[in-house]
């Protein structure tokens, strides 16, 4: 569904992603871990063309979407929840979620908003609320509803736990398995890397812009160096 | 009592030019952050564009609407010309550009049209009084108020109701996440000096038909006190910026009635001394936009 080959990005001198090769197969939930600076959140951002890679070719359902812009790539139906939640503080619930699905023909229709309120009711109760006055669960509810607007094939979420209470990070891993299981592809960033593995298909773990390792989320679970990676340890052996 | 009336009519008048050209600027502040000084020359511009087209035998209401065509696309323009290109710069460099963009336009128009005040003709309905139980009220005066408190609740409906006008306010909340929603970098730039350009226009005829006459020079004075306004108002905040227009407004008439004539000379020295008082104790004006939250 999405392919990513040799993509690199740079912030003048720093080189934050090395020439990354990945994939997530259609109806597949893939966790990208690692360690705090290790460019998981620039690699998303490139995806999206929030940054502009120095190099790498980007595919969507077959399509070749390097040259794309922002725009037109959430027009192909690839959207990103991004770290932080970032809603829009100062407008509703509703203008959030309508801002969202913006790129749709018929980007007004109650149908659709409808159904978002059905999935997510205290977002209905909430609708004319303003966004910054919601709690940090309940934006960061908001900010994949927003995502979801635009009804895309690709789901791309930036640590969707960050800064959440226990019992809502464990509503938000059910919801993410109930949207692949919906058909939805998903590529998950994650700091909490046990419970990201317990739901994923796959994994990769960037270290340093570099994939260090990669494989089945079930194998990588019983592996030493994904804790070792968690906690920012270059070395396994060295820690040990 | 009548007078009065009158100085109340004058002050909402005068604060409701102030507060279009203030919105004008929140809005490309709100999302550039910069405070654009050539927004005053767009005001000329209006008012030469108003002189030629009437010279040149158009009914007004068309040379009203050629001429306000003319100050958008002058905006768009300045945008694509000289702000874009700029484009992730420092505000600071921005807010230069755009005195250096205003002093070469002055000087432009000064070459073009001569420095001498040209005159405009205009029809009776903007120039004359109305009697209202006695009171009499300037055409100019009834229509800027009344017009300003319309295209306050067109702005209005047009920021919250449409696709641009929420693509506009998202990407002045937070420009990276607006790019997400799929709005295009590009026509918001376009879209919010569009707007400011409109307004400028809309201003310009209300400031012209108070004085009737076009400069080179004309748009520097109203966009100092719309300045000011912004300020007052709080930076990017576009009621704030309506509520310094109207600030900006009374306080100016009310300097005309209580000064003593000899002292009207310092009337402006003395807004800009009670606007550093001000600044002294609300430093972030009337009604600040609200801190983005630290993310
Ligand atoms: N806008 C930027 N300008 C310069 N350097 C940046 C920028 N954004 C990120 N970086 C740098 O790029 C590297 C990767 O950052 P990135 O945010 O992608 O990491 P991350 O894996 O998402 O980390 P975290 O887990 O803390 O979110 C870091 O060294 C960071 O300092
Ligand atoms: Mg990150």
């Amino acid at each position: 569904m999405l392919s990513v080959e040799n993509l690199t990005v740079q912030y003048g001198h720093i080189e934050a992603v090395k020439g990354i090769s990945f994939h997530v197969g259609e109806g597949e939930i893939v966790s990208l871990l690692g360690p705090n600076g290790a460019g998981k959140t620039s690699t998303l951002a490139a995806l999206m063309k929030l940054v502009a890679p120095q190099s790498g070719t980007i595919t969507l359902a077959g399509e070749n979407i390097s040259g794309h812009g922002t725009a037109q790539i959430v027009q192909r139906g690839m959207t990103l929840s991004p770290e932080g939640r970032r809603v829009f503080p100062r407008l509703s619930v509703e203008k959030n979620l309508l801002l969202g699905g913006m790129v749709l023909k018929d980007w007004r229709n109650p149908a659709v908003l409808e159904r978002m309120y059905a999935r997510f009711p205290i977002l209905a109760e909430r609708r004319s609320q303003l966004a910054g006055t919601l709690s940090g669960g309940e934006q960061q509810m908001l900010a994949i509803a927003r995502a979801l607007m635009a009804s895309p094939r690709v789901l791309l979420l930036d640590e969707p736990s960050l800064g959440i209470a226990p019992k809502i990070v464990a509503e938000n891993f059910d919801l993410i398995c109930q949207l692949r299981d919906e058909g939805l592809t998903i590529l998950l960033v994650e700091q909490n890397v046990f419970q990201s593995l317990s739901i994923s298909d796959r994994a990769y773990v960037l270290e340093n812009g570099r994939i260090a390792a990669s494989g089945d989320s079930e194998e990588m679970l019983k592996s030493d160096l994904i804790r070792h990676s968690y906690l920012g340890v270059a070395d396994p052996t060295q820690a040990a | 009592m009548e007078l009065i009336i009158q100085y109340i009519i004058n002050a909402l008048s005068l604060g409701g030019v102030y507060a279009l050209i203030a919105l004008g600027l929140a809005i490309v502040f709100s999302i550039f952050g910069f405070i654009n000084f050539a927004h005053g020359e767009l005001l000329t511009l209006f008012g030469y564009s108003l002189f030629y087209a009437l010279g040149a035998g158009m009914p007004f209401p068309l040379a009203v609407a050629v001429s306000l065509i003319a100050c958008m696309a002058a905006a768009v323009a300045m945008e694509r010309v000289a702000f874009r290109p700029l484009r992730g710069a420092n505000p600071m460099t921005l807010l230069v550009s755009s005195f250096a963009i205003s002093g070469a336009l002055q000087v432009i128009f000064q070459i073009a049209f001569g420095t001498m005040p040209k005159p405009l003709i205009l029809p009776n309905f903007l120039t004359g009084a109305f009697n209202i139980g006695g009171v009499y009220i300037g055409a100019p005066q009834l229509i800027s108020i009344v017009t300003v408190a319309i295209l306050a609740l067109a702005l209005n409906l047009f920021l919250n109701k449409t696709k641009f006008g929420l693509s506009l306010v998202a990407s002045a909340q937070d420009f990276d996440v607006a790019k997400l929603m799929g709005i295009r970098v590009n026509a918001v730039y376009a879209l919010a000096f569009a707007i400011s350009g409109f307004l400028a226009g809309v201003a310009a005829l209300l400031w012209v038909s108070m004085r009737g006459s076009v400069a080179p020079d004309m748009g520097f004075n109203p966009l100092v006190k719309a300045f000011v306004a912004t300020i007052v108002g709080g930076m990017g905040s576009l009621t704030g910026a309506v509520a310094g227009g109207f600030f900006l407004g009374i306080l100016e008439v009310a300097l005309q009635i209580v000064l003593p004539a000899d002292y009207l000379i310092f009337r402006d020295a003395l807004i800009l001394a009670i606007l550093i008082g001000f600044l002294l104790f609300r430093p972030r004006g009337l009604l600040p936009a609200a801190a983005m939250p630290v993310k």
